[in-house]
C-alpha cells in the first residue's frame, strides 16, 4: 500500500501471519520537507458496529531523517489478538508509517492468526 | 467581535493569563514569605549546634500566670554562666518564637529550680546569648512544607503562559494516533486523589485510630494520685469563632519521682461548648486531690480520664477524605484497560521446556489444575440491585402520591394521579421483581467445577456440576458454552450495547433427575474459536450457561465466565 | 455472512459522514454566533446530529486560529472532568473557544456555574435537548430525505418509503436508525444488493 511520499512493502507482498513471526518491513519515504520524525507502529484496530478502540503494541522510530530514504524495519508478531471478524466487531491488524509534524501517514493491513486467515465468527 | 472561521488572525487571551498569574502568585509568594521565615528560624535552631556548651545555675524560676485564657502560663528562668573568663547572665530558653505548651512550662519550672546547676549553651559571637535547651534538629524538616504552596503558585504560573498544541480532528490522525492511552493524565488524577488520601488517612489517624490505640493501652496504666496545680478552660480563637478545650495541669509522684502533666483525655484538639469543659473545670479546682491514670513504661506520659467520650466518634469525619481519595485513585487507574484503548487477553499458558510439567497436555501446555467457576452475578447480588432500585424508585413516587392524595381532590390533583399511574405501574413491577429475586434465592445452586482453568482452542475439558438445594422442582438442566460479541456504541450522551452469540456448544440437556443432581461431561472447545478479547468498547466473552426450569418458580439462569486463551507459540 | 468490516453501516463510516451544512449556512451560524457574543446552543433530539455539527465547528474554529477545548458529558459521565479546575478556566481568553456536547447533563447550578466560569471564553456553544441554556443557533432536525441522503453517502440506496419507515420508526433518531440498518445489512446474504423489505 503506497501513496506518493510514504510506502510500507513486505517479502513477496505477504499479508497472511501466524503469532511470534518477524513481521519484516521495507519503509519508503519522500517527503518536501525533512520530518521531526518517522514512527512505524504495530497496532490493532476495531470496525463494526461498536465504538472504534486502537493498541498500539511497538513503536519504532526511524533515525536521523532525511527527505528522502529507505529502511528495514522488523516486529516480532504477540501472540494475540487473532484477526477476526463478526458480525458485530472486526478486528484488524496493521502497520502505520506516520510522518511529523503534519500527520502524513500510510497503512498497511495484515492478518495475524494460527490459521494464517482472518477467524470468522459465524452466528 | 471576530469570530473567524477562516481567519488566520491568532491573539492571545492576556487579561486571563495575568488574572491567573495573579491568582497564583499570591500561592507563590505566601509560599516563599514562609519558606524564609522557616528557614530562617531554622537556621536560628541549627546555629545552637555550633554554640558552646557551658554550666549554669538557675537564679530565680517563676510561673507567669497566662494573661487570659487564649495564653498559656509563661515560663521565667534567669541563670548565670561563665565565658571566657567573665561572668554572665541570661534568661534564654531555647530559640525560636512560640509560647511554650502549659505542661511543658510546669515540668521546665521543676527541671529548672533554683539553684539548681544545669548546661547551657552559649553564643560566642556574643556570649550574653545563651539557651538552656536545643530545638531538635528533626524540626529542619518543616523546611520543606511551605514549597507545597511555592510548587502549587509556581506551576499555576507556568500553566497561564504554556502554548497548548491545538488538537487535531480525530478522523484525519493515523489511526495508531487514535489510542487515547492518557498516562500523564492518570498520574495527575492520581496525585490530586492521592493527596486526599493521604490528608484523610493522616487526620483520621490523629483524631480517632491514635486515641483509639491509647485508650485501649491505658486500660493496663497503674492508677496514682495527683493533685490538681492549674485549672482553667482554655480558649482558641480563629476566623470561624471561638473553640475550648479543658487546661488542667496536674502534679504525681511515681517512684520517688514527681511528673508534671496536663493531658485530660487522648482526644485532640479543642472544640465548641463551653458549658462541658467548664464542668470538668469545676470539678477539679486549683489544689484538689485525685487520681490520675500513669504508663507504668513511661511514668511521664499520664491522663486524667482514659476512656472514650462522644467526641472521639468526630474522628471519623476525616474518612470521608479517605474515601474520595481511595475510591477517585481506584476509578483512576482502573480505568487504564478500559478507557486507554488497551486489552485484555488471557495469557497463553507458557510452554514447558523439558519435562517439568506433572501432566503435560498434547500441546505442550503447563496443566493449569481444576478450578470451580463463580457466577458472574450472585443471587444475593441481584436481590440487593432490585431492592435498591425499588426503594429508590418507590421512594421518589410515594412523596408524590402522598402529596396529591394528602390534599383535596380537585381537578389538577385527578391529572396528577393520571400523570403519576405509569411511574405507580414501575414501581409495582419493582417490587414484583423484588419477589421474584427474593423467590431465586431459594432455587437450588449449581457449582460448576471445570478441569482447567484456561480453556485453549481444540482443547477438550471436563465440566462438572453439583446443585445443592431444593432440586426434587427441577424440571430440566441444560449446561451450555456461550461465545458472544459485545459492541459497546458511544455517541452522544448515550451509550448501547449490542450483543451477538456466534457460538453455542451444549454440553448438557437432560431431565433426568440423577444427572442434574452432578454429573460431568466433555466439553470440545472447536479448534477455530476465538480467544476471549476485551477493550473498551468491544469484547469476545465466553461464558458457560446454566438453565434450570422450574414450573411456577424463577428459572435458574446462571453465567459462569470462562476465559479462552490464545494457543500458546509452538517453540 | 458479512463481516463487521464489511458493513457499509459500521461505525467508522458513519462518523465520517459530516453534517450537511452549506456554506451560506456557516455564514448565517457565524453571524448569529456574533450577534450573541459568542454563545449558542445546537438544539435537537437524540441522533439529530448535533454532535457531529459541535465536531465540524470544531475544526472549522481550529483551523480559523481558535485555541478549541471539546468537551463530552454523557449519562455516564455527566460530570465535568477534573482537569476543567480554576486553573482551566482562569486561562481562558478571548481565542479560546469551549464547545459542550451535552450540556443538558449538569444540573442548572451546575450549568450557571459553568458559565460563570466560562465567561471569559471568546465563544461558547453546547448541544443540548432542549433550547433555553443559550440562544439557540440551529434547530437540529432530521428527515427521511436526509437519512436517504445519508445512506446514498454510503453507497447504499435506500427508497424514500422505507426511509420514512425507519425515521417514524426511530422517531428522527438517524443514529439508531443508521445502526437498524447495520443490523439489517449484516443479515442479508453475500451477493444480495437490496435490504429486505422494511415493515412498517
Amino acid at each position: 500500500m503506497t501513496n506518493a511520499e510514504l510506502g510500507l512493502f513486505t517479502a513477496q507482498d505477504r499479508t497472511a501471519f501466524k503469532p511470534g513471526e518477524v513481521l519484516e518491513l521495507s519503509v519508503l519515504w519522500a517527503l518536501p520537507t525533512k520530518p521531526a520524525s518517522l514512527e512505524v507502529r504495530l497496532f490493532w484496530f476495531t470496525r463494526g458496529k461498536g465504538t472504534e478502540d486502537v493498541g498500539v503494541v511497538a513503536t519504532e522510530t526511524i533515525p536521523a531523517v532525511a527527505l528522502a530514504g529507505e529502511a528495514k524495519v522488523q516486529f516480532t508478531l504477540p501472540v494475540a489478538p487473532y484477526s477476526f471478524s463478526g458480525r458485530l466487531i472486526s478486528l484488524v491488524w496493521a502497520v502505520e508509517l506516520v510522518a511529523e509534524p503534519g500527520s502524513s501517514a500510510t497503512r498497511f493491513e495484515f492478518t495475524l492468526s494460527p490459521t494464517g486467515s482472518e477467524l470468522v465468527l459465524k452466528t | 467581535m471576530a469570530i473567524g472561521f477562516n481567519s488566520s488572525a491568532k491573539t492571545l487571551g492576556i487579561g486571563g493569563r495575568i488574572i491567573g498569574s495573579l491568582f497564583f502568585g499570591v500561592f507563590f509568594l505566601m509560599g516563599l514569605g514562609f519558606e524564609v521565615m522557616i528557614i530562617r528560624q531554622t537556621a536560628g535552631t541549627f546555629a545552637t549546634y555550633n554554640w558552646t556548651p557551658a554550666d549554669a545555675i538557675i537564679l530565680s524560676s517563676k510561673i507567669s500566670p497566662p494573661r487570659d485564657s487564649e495564653h498559656n502560663p509563661v515560663l521565667q528562668v534567669r541563670y548565670a554562666y561563665t565565658f571566657d573568663g567573665m561572668r554572665q547572665e541570661s534568661d534564654g530558653i531555647e530559640t525560636g518564637s512560640g509560647a511554650l505548651e502549659t505542661s511543658d512550662v510546669y515540668q521546665l519550672a521543676e527541671h529548672y529550680a533554683v539553684g539548681k546547676n544545669v548546661p547551657c549553651w552559649v553564643n560566642p559571637a556574643k556570649p550574653d546569648e545563651a539557651v538552656l535547651r536545643r530545638k531538635s534538629r528533626a524540626t529542619g524538616f518543616i523546611v520543606l512544607f511551605p514549597l507545597i504552596f511555592v510548587a502549587v503558585g509556581g506551576i499555576g504560573i507556568w500553566a497561564m503562559w504554556r502554548r497548548r498544541t491545538p488538537q487535531d480532528d480525530d478522523a484525519a490522525k493515523p489511526i495508531s494516533s487514535r489510542d487515547k492511552d492518557s498516562k500523564p493524565g492518570r498520574l495527575i488524577m492520581g496525585a490530586f486523589f492521592g493527596v486526599f488520601l493521604l490528608a484523610g488517612c493522616g487526620v483520621t489517624y490523629v483524631l480517632f485510630v491514635g486515641p483509639v490505640l491509647q485508650i485501649f493501652a491505658a486500660r493496663n496504666w497503674t492508677q496514682v494520685p495527683c493533685e490538681i496545680v492549674s485549672s482553667r478552660v482554655k480558649t482558641n480563637s480563629d476566623s470561624d469563632g471561638n473553640t475550648y478545650s479543658v487546661d488542667i495541669v496536674y502534679r504525681y509522684t511515681y517512684h520517688d519521682r514527681t511528673y508534671t502533666s496536663n493531658q485530660y483525655h487522648f482526644m485532640t484538639g479543642s472544640s465548641s461548648g463551653y458549658r462541658g469543659k467548664a464542668e470538668v473545670v469545676n470539678r477539679l479546682p486549683l489544689g484538689s486531690q485525685t487520681t490520675c491514670y500513669i504508663d507504668p513504661a513511661n511514668p511521664a506520659d499520664a491522663v486524667l480520664e482514659r476512656d472514650a467520650n462522644g467526641e472521639l466518634w468526630f474522628g471519623l469525619i476525616p474518612l470521608v477524605f479517605v474515601a474520595v481519595g481511595a475510591g477517585g485513585l481506584i476509578f483512576t487507574f482502573r480505568k487504564k484497560a478500559g478507557d486507554s484503548g488497551g486489552f485484555i487477553v488471557p495469557k497463553p499458558a507458557l510452554a514447558t521446556t523439558g519435562g517439568t510439567a506433572s501432566r503435560p497436555l498434547a500441546s505442550g501446555v503447563a496443566d493449569q489444575g481444576p478450578q470451580t467457576l463463580k457466577p458472574s452475578a450472585s443471587p444475593k447480588a441481584k436481590m440487593l440491585g432490585v431492592i435498591l432500585a425499588a426503594l429508590f424508585w418507590n421512594g421518589i413516587v410515594s412523596i408524590f402520591i402522598f402529596s396529591v392524595g394528602a390534599g383535596k381532590w380537585d381537578g389538577f390533583s385527578w391529572f396528577m394521579g393520571l400523570f403519576l399511574i405509569p411511574f405507580i405501574l414501575v414501581g409495582l413491577g419493582l417490587i414484583g421483581a423484588v419477589f421474584y429475586q427474593l423467590m431465586a434465592l431459594f432455587n437450588p445452586r449449581p457449582r460448576l467445577t471445570v478441569s482447567r482453568g484456561v480453556l485453549l482452542p481444540g482443547d477438550t475439558i471436563d465440566v462438572s456440576w453439583e446443585l445443592q438445594g431444593r432440586i426434587d422442582r427441577l424440571q430440566g438442566l441444560q449446561i451450555a458454552l456461550e461465545g458472544r460479541e459485545e459492541a459497546t456504541y458511544r455517541r452522544g450522551t448515550n451509550t448501547s450495547t449490542d450483543k451477538e452469540v456466534f457460538a453455542l456448544i451444549q454440553i448438557v440437556d437432560t431431565a433426568d433427575p440423577v444427572a442434574m443432581h452432578s454429573g460431568s461431561a466433555k466439553l470440545h472447545v472447536p479448534p477455530g474459536a476465538m480467544h476471549s478479547f476485551k477493550a473498551a468498547n468491544n469484547k469476545i466473552v465466553w461464558a458457560l450457561k446454566v438453565h434450570g426450569e422450574i414450573p411456577r418458580w424463577p428459572d435458574i439462569k446462571d453465567e459462569y465466565p470462562v476465559e479462552v486463551s490464545p494457543k500458546p507459540i509452538a517453540r | 455472512m458479512l463481516r463487521a468490516r464489511d458493513n457499509p453501516f459500521s461505525t467508522d463510516r458513519v462518523l465520517r459522514l459530516r453534517y450537511r451544512f452549506t456554506t451560506e449556512d456557516w455564514t448565517r451560524l457565524q453571524e448569529t454566533l456574533v450577534r450573541h457574543r459568542g454563545r449558542g446552543a445546537l438544539v435537537g433530539e437524540k441522533g439529530s446530529g448535533k454532535t457531529t455539527l459541535l465536531e465540524d465547528l470544531a475544526i472549522r474554529l481550529r483551523h480559523g486560529g481558535k485555541d478549541v477545548t471539546l468537551i463530552r458529558l454523557s449519562v455516564e459521565a455527566p460530570t465535568l472532568p477534573g482537569m476543567y479546575n480554576p486553573t482551566f478556566y482562569a486561562s481562558l481568553g478571548r481565542n479560546d473557544a469551549v464547545l459542550l456536547d451535552g450540556a443538558e447533563q449538569l444540573p442548572l447550578t451546575r450549568w450557571w456555574q459553568f458559565r460563570w466560569q466560562t465567561r471569559r471564553a471568546g465563544i461558547v456553544v453546547i448541544t443540548t435537548h432542549h433550547a433555553g441554556r443559550l440562544h439557540t443557533l440551529r434547530n437540529c432536525t432530521t428527515s427521511p430525505e436526509l437519512l436517504c441522503d445519508l445512506v446514498s453517502s454510503l453507497g447504499q440506496e435506500l427508497s424514500l418509503a422505507e426511509a420514512e419507515v425507519l425515521h417514524r420508526r426511530h422517531r428522527g433518531n438517524l443514529r439508531d436508525a443508521m445502526r437498524e440498518l447495520y443490523d439489517r445489512f449484516a443479515k442479508k446474504s453475500a451477493g444480495a444488493l437490496s435490504f429486505p423489505p422494511l415493515r412498517a
